[in-house]
């Protein structure tokens, strides 16, 4: 886990008390919203309809307890009593008031964390997999490499004004569990025949009113290139991306404008001077930076725990949860368990203050003290002795956090939606409860299989509705009702794809029923028990629009 | 017009150039004394001006340095107008001036100085001044 250095606690230390004073200046009007509004959104701090929501940034999604443990008690001291996960590792609080905010982040800044860069046309949140350094199937940890971007984009001076907001994530394993083919730089940490280390570097990938597959720039970039490269991406873009319509104005529109031939040409020819240069990352700052994330004391273990595999068979709750929610460990006797925010009738990715206590505290007993973040939005605890599964499972359970439904329909990706957010169309949490009761039951969300519904409550896509399995986005129809666009065969991974729209959008009342028939047709079509996906690749959108428009849809009472 | 460098006024006698309507770049009279011009007047009046010691060039956000190339050194000052602060363009622009063209001369600003984030230019493009 990184720890602030003395320039770390001085600059965030500086950046507080500088906002302690713009807030004073606010609240006695010597600032109007206009002035204040891009000094607050330096600070991720948004009004939304009800309330101010602060965006807290968490590195690659990782947390030690005693963070989570502040997060708690902002829950409960300045909001409504929890927290929300978001799809980018971070963590959100809906219903601040303005005076409290520069109490909250020296709060924050005493557990070396801050809201900078969360918001604003700058580099945000560097995202990675929720399994680094723990999966099975990783090539490299990406963790180290996340830390010396997010080092070498803060405060970066040259690219702070960029045309629009820019996100880059980072996978180091076989599987890619960090959605980077939808994101403005994608990387994916491979090694080539030789066994060097360096970068797939994809570009252009995004959601939003544009859904793009991002494009490959380099098949490999060996790894002491990785920031003098991204520094000619950032350039190019910073000077010839769209400035004249927000709404053109991501890196994918240039990419797509000038086609990735041309836009690669342009990168190199900056990058020619710089490659090489002192920009070059050295063995010494990557063993320094890597010195942070070395792994734990872990015990020898055999590979399975005996206590374990006799309960799974006598217990029918834990073993379910066992399935979903544990998932395996590169070192023999230990597991990484996903603690689901997905609890019927509870907004995904919500976490009470309790249940943010609780999670720390299992951290401290079973995970070395740390937890992640997963971008579809629920809590890993990466490093558990397969011998403390059953104890942590009853305290999780007991807490509403060990329902068994990871990667099954009621893990629903969802946004904040018009409930809170001055963006949306339409709600999309009451929309996700809603699918999420209706499909409850276990049995059948077990017999439909893996499955990825994401909910989105308009355009902006915060839900990655385009690479759900089933996405669902709300949108306009400027009758003052909720009207859902539903989409099929989206994917991220290895495999991204964007989803494609059935045809005419459905009311909110109506859309249960539309889930239950694109469900049908699955079960109609799946060849054993092939995942949902892997039924609509070869067949199309065709038979599932078919059958979802046949007959008119009743609304649901 | 104002020169401030590193939060001190330290010259309040420069002019600056701005074409009106009905003028253009190669019959405008441009004044003696110390004055920054247009990048086109400096390029349709570089026969006349090119002898003057106290004239710099300005550039505005839809032109760039490079067709300075090999003239960068004549100036002491190159400045860029900012007429919106949240435009980073510039500060790629001032790198590549520093960086590429060999410019070591002072850049600066001219742009409405209340929310200009003047530290950074100075970072990343060794500007000095911000002109008011």
């Amino acid at each position: 886990m990184y720890r602030y250095d003395r320039y770390d606690h001085q600059i965030v230390g500086e950046r507080v008390a500088q906002y302690r004073d713009q807030v004073r200046r606010r609240l006695s009007n010597e600032l109007t919203e206009d002035e204040f509004r891009p000094l607050r959104l330096q600070n991720g701090l948004y009004m939304q309809i009800h309330a101010y929501m602060l965006r807290i940034a968490v590195p690659y999604g990782m947390l030690t307890s005693a963070q989570l443990r502040m997060f708690a008690h902002i829950a409960r001291k300045y909001d409504r009593g929890y927290g929300h996960f978001t799809t980018r590792q971070n963590i959100q609080f809906n219903w601040l008031k303005l005076e409290d905010t520069p109490a909250i982040l020296a709060d924050l800044a005493s557990v070396e964390m801050h809201a900078i860069q969360t918001s604003g046309n700058c580099i945000r949140n560097i995202t990675s997999d929720e399994f680094a350094g723990v999966a099975g199937d990783e090539i490299v940890d990406p963790r180290p490499y996340a830390e010396i971007l997010r080092q070498w984009s803060s405060f970066h001076p040259e690219f702070a004004y960029l045309p629009r907001k820019f996100k880059i994530a980072i996978s180091g394993a076989t599987q890619d569990r960090a959605a980077i083919a939808v994101h403005d730089i994608g990387l994916s940490i491979i090694k080539n025949e030789q066994g060097a280390i360096g970068f797939r570097v994809l570009v252009g990938g995004g959601l939003g009113r544009t859904p793009m597959i991002g494009s490959e720039i380099r098949d490999f970039l060996p790894w002491q290139q990785l920031m003098t490269y991204i520094e000619s991406i950032m350039r190019v873009y910073n000077q010839y991306g769209r400035r004249d319509n927000m709404y053109k104005a991501r890196i994918k529109i240039l990419v797509k404008a000038l086609g990735i031939e041309e836009f690669k040409r342009q990168v190199e020819t900056d990058w020619v001077d710089i490659k090489d240069g002192p920009g070059t990352l050295t063995v010494e700052e990557l063993n320094r930076v890597s010195a942070y994330f070395t792994a734990p004391p872990y015990e020898k273990l055999a590979a399975n725990d005996a206590a374990v595999a006799l309960y799974k068979a006598e217990n029918k709750a834990y073993a379910n949860w066992l399935q979903r929610n544990v998932k395996p460990h590169k070192v023999p006797g230990y597991a990484a368990v996903v603690l689901s925010l997905k609890k019927t009738a509870i907004a995904p990715g919500d976490a009470s203050a309790e249940q943010m206590d609780a999670a720390a505290d299992l951290a401290d007993r079973f995970s070395f003290g740390e937890l992640r973040i997963t971008h579809m939005q629920n809590l890993v605890l990466a490093d558990i002795k397969q011998s403390d599964l059953i104890t942590l499972w009853k305290i999780a359970a007991a807490q509403g956090m060990a329902s068994p439904n990871v990667g099954l329909l009621s893990d629903i990706i969802c946004c904040l939606g018009g409930d809170f957010c001055s963006l949306a169309n339409a709600r999309s949490i009451p929309l996700a409860k809603m699918i999420a009761e209706r499909f409850e039951s276990l049995d059948f969300q077990h017999d439909i299989g893996e499955i990825e519904i994401n909910m989105s409550g308009c355009m902006n896509s915060c839900g990655h509705n385009h690479v759900g399995h089933i996405g669902v986005m709300g949108v306009d129809k400027q009758d003052g009702s909720e009207w859902y666009q539903v989409a099929v065969g989206g994917d991220q991974g290895n495999d991204s794809a964007i989803g494609k729209v059935i045809g005419p959008s459905f009311t909110f009342q109506q859309m249960p029923e539309v889930i239950d028939r694109l469900l049908q047709v699955y079960l109609r079509e799946r060849i054993e028990d092939e995942r949902f996906i892997d039924t609509v690749r070869p067949i199309s959108v065709t038979p599932f629009k078919d059958y979802v428009y046949a007959t008119k849809i009743q609304a649901e009472r | 017009m104002m020169m401030i460098k590193n939060k001190a006024v330290v010259s309040d006698d420069w002019g600056v150039l701005r074409l009106n309507e009905n003028e253009t770049p190669e019959h405008v009279r441009v004044a003696a004394g110390k004055i920054i011009v247009p990048l086109k007047v400096w390029q349709a009046q570089r026969a006349k001006l090119q002898g003057r010691v106290d004239l710099y060039v300005w550039l505005n956000s839809d032109e760039r340095p490079e067709v300075l190339q090999g003239e960068v050194v004549k100036f002491a000052v190159i400045a860029v107008n900012f007429p919106k602060f949240a435009d980073g363009l510039w500060y790629s622009i001032a790198y590549n001036l520093r960086a590429r063209l060999g410019y070591t001369g002072v850049g600066f600003a001219a742009g409405h100085p209340a929310t200009f984030p003047a530290c950074l230019m100075n970072v990343v493009c060794g500007t000095a001044c911000t002109v008011v």
